[in-house]
């Protein structure tokens, strides 16, 4: 059974649609994204969680109890924002506090479970300081400390690390999830970045002009990406326009033609009609890059084009290369090329070269479907 | 990073002048900044206020006018004779009162203000500036055909029989407190607005889903957080109260006299005893300085002052 679920939801401002899904669900302990380009409706779908903003249309239930008009002070939520909101004249003890004071807590239990909290997010014996002496990332630890210390049912997540250095951010990614599978807290994490929702998440939602456009795993929607938004958002991808010449029914693929007498075999989801026009994905480093004259590596479904090394820049563990195939399109490969021995070597620009698709890397995209 | 010497780019046909004005306008610009306004608070404020300072130990001789010979008969006059410690007890008092009863009417004003996502704020703004543009005695005539005896209010009141006789507001405390309250408005939402706007949403938003009601909100997160405008407020009206004179005298009545700043005025114009009045005068101005000195030194000794502190601009 779903532990968060919302139905219909519709929210407008104006004459736009800020929001608009209609069924979505999250277990319990799910560490759920939704991740997007700014405006597209993830904060907006968050505060109608939270209670901070209510939705025109749909319903929003916890545990099975509709909670669409119920005040937010009722619903029992964590919530932490992107600037992380502690009361600045508050001492982080009383910050802490707050949600339990409002529940009618007082005296040594506050005391205790605010230490329990602080000691939960490694800022132990920081009760008597004052916001504004503490560091950001503190600040975001003791903001967590608030949210999670009355126990709440969901834990909603505006963007908490944005605001953070990039290295911080990462430490504190590790962090935020080890917290949230040790309390087995059901989260609702907003982020518009696709890396910290590819390595928090059970389950990303990626959202783009007030809809959700795939709901799945972070290798779902980082592998089979089911619209040409979400391919084009999540990590940089390769998009190819060709023209469908076959399909195989036992096996799921289809025979594409990008220009020339190039023919790349794809696989798809859906059954694709013969001389439907469509898009070809492929991540660039599923892109396997080869010195011309070189042999294959894999025979099986593999398709082999001829380009020119246009550009090929260093970044470290690898190359990324941009590849003009001799059939038109210009494509991005991320890996290294390498000699008969196996040793990564140098290329110029101008070399040529034959690239090489597996069809299980290649993906099939029906422009009908956007 | 082609020039090998980079004093070489200075080098120029032109000689510099040897009366180079803008060098010496920023070798001096400290004086150059600062000279004008200095000059003129020194003439316009420091150097009367000595003068009076001086005149307040001065004699004065009935019939003959001011003498210049040293003496503190004028102080020991004011702190021996019950009226003048009267004058100076209602003088406070009005400035707390009007200081209390600003902020009680303002308070929701600036709220509603600041927090609203109206499109045409500023024309609210315009409006609520509205005292400002109006001079002081053009907001007392208005308030006459409110207030006066046979104004709006007391026809009202004869009209439902409330009252038998109508009551003369403008010759009575009410009618200077009604007064004051509007005049000194502005000033108050004006304070009250740049806080009240400084919390952020999102600090509602969290206080909100960590179980407060509103009620509970305004106590524990607007209210605390809006101290720092509540007392600049305050403190300005207080100030401006205590030296109000022409609406105590033109609309007091009796009890106006009592206000130091007529005091002052009457001995000064009426009896021509320039030396008691500059005495009162500075006892006035003493007075105002020490209460709103004592005011933020006991607050920013308090809880509230940890949100006045500098370091709570974020």
């Amino acid at each position: 059974m779903s532990f968060v679920l919302i139905s219909g939801l519709r929210k407008r401002f104006g004459d736009t649609v800020a929001a608009a899904i209609d069924r979505l669900e999250v277990r319990e302990g799910e560490f759920l994204s939704l991740l997007g380009p700014s405006g597209c409706g993830k904060t907006t779908t968050l505060r109608c969680i939270a209670g901070i903003l209510e939705p025109d249309e749909g319903s929003i239930s916890i545990r099975g109890q509709d909670i669409t008009r119920v005040p937010p002070y009722r619903r029992n939520l964590g919530m932490v924002f992107q600037n992380y909101a502690l009361f600045p004249h508050f001492t982080i003890f009383d910050n802490v506090a707050y949600g339990l004071k409002n529940r009618g807590l007082k005296g040594e239990v506050v005391s205790k479970k605010v230490a329990e909290a602080l000691e939960l997010v490694e800022l132990p014996g920081m009760e008597e300081r004052y916001p504004h002496q503490l560091s950001g990332g503190q600040q975001q630890r003791v903001a967590l400390a608030r949210a999670i210390v009355y126990g709440p049912d969901v834990l909603l997540l505006d963007e908490p690390l944005s605001n953070l250095d990039a290295k911080l951010r990462k430490s504190m990614r590790f962090e935020l999830k080890k917290l949230q599978r040790r309390l087995n807290l059901t989260t609702i994490f907003v982020t518009h970045d696709q890396q910290e929702a590819l390595t928090l998440s059970d389950t990303i939602v990626v959202m783009n002009a007030g809809r959700v456009e795939q709901v799945g795993s972070p290798t779902e929607v980082y592998e089979s990406p089911r619209t040409l938004f979400v391919a084009d958002f999540i990590g940089s991808t390769n998009i190819l326009k060709g023209v469908a010449r076959s399909f195989d029914r036992s096996s799921n693929l289809c025979k594409v033609s990008i220009g020339g007498n190039a023919d790349l075999w794809a696989c798809s989801d859906a059954e694709v009609a013969q001389q439907s026009e469509v898009d070809l994905i492929v991540k660039p480093e599923k892109v396997r890059v080869l010195l011309r004259g070189q042999k294959a590596s894999s025979g099986e479904g593999a398709s082999v084009i001829p380009g020119q090394i246009v550009n090929a820049g260093y970044s470290g563990a690898n190359y990324s290369y941009h590849i003009q195939l001799a059939c038109g399109p210009l494509i991005e490969a991320v890996g290294n090329i390498v000699d008969s021995t196996g040793k990564p070597v140098e290329v110029a620009p101008g070399t040529e070269v034959d690239v090489e698709f597996d069809s299980d890397s290649l993906r099939v995209i029906g422009r009908g479907r956007q | 990073m082609s020039s090998q010497n980079p004093t070489q780019a200075y080098a120029h046909p032109i000689a510099r002048p040897r009366f180079d004005l803008y060098a010496i306008l920023m070798r001096y610009r400290l004086w150059f900044f600062l000279g004008p306004p200095l000059l003129v608070t020194l003439v316009l404020l420091v150097v009367p206020l000595v003068i009076l300072l001086q005149y307040s130990f001065f004699t004065h001789v009935p019939g003959k006018g001011m003498v210049f010979v040293f003496t503190l008969d004028n102080y020991v006059k004011f702190f021996t004779d019950t009226y003048y410690l009267t004058g100076t007890l209602i003088t406070l008092g009005t400035g707390a009162l009007i200081s209390v009863a600003t902020l009680i009417v303002c308070y929701p004003v600036a709220f509603y203000y600041a927090r609203s996502h109206f499109r045409y704020k500023g024309l609210i703004l315009v409006l609520l500036l509205a005292p400002f543009y109006v001079n002081i005695i053009v907001k007392i005539y208005g308030w006459m055909i409110i207030l006066g005896r046979t104004g709006m209010v007391n026809q009202f009141l004869l009209a439902f029989n409330i009252m038998s006789r109508p009551y003369d507001f403008l010759e009575s405390y009410i009618g200077i407190i009604i007064i004051l309250v509007h005049v000194q408005s502005p000033i108050m939402v004006l304070s009250l607005i740049g806080p009240l706007q400084n919390i952020s949403d999102s600090l509602i938003h969290t206080a909100r889903v960590c179980g407060a009601r509103d009620r509970t909100i305004f106590k524990d997160v607007i209210l605390p957080l809006s101290m720092p405008g509540v007392l600049s407020g305050s403190m300005l009206v207080f100030a401006a109260t205590v030296a109000a004179f022409i609406v105590p005298l033109v609309v007091g009545g009796k009890i106006g006299f009592q206000f130091l700043s007529v005091m002052v005025y009457q001995q000064m114009n009426t009896i021509q005893n320039w030396a008691f009045g500059a005495a009162i005068a500075v006892v006035l101005l003493a007075l105002s300085i020490g209460v709103v000195t004592l005011y933020s030194i006991i607050l920013k000794a308090s809880k509230v002052g940890v949100i006045m502190s500098e370091k709570f601009i974020r």
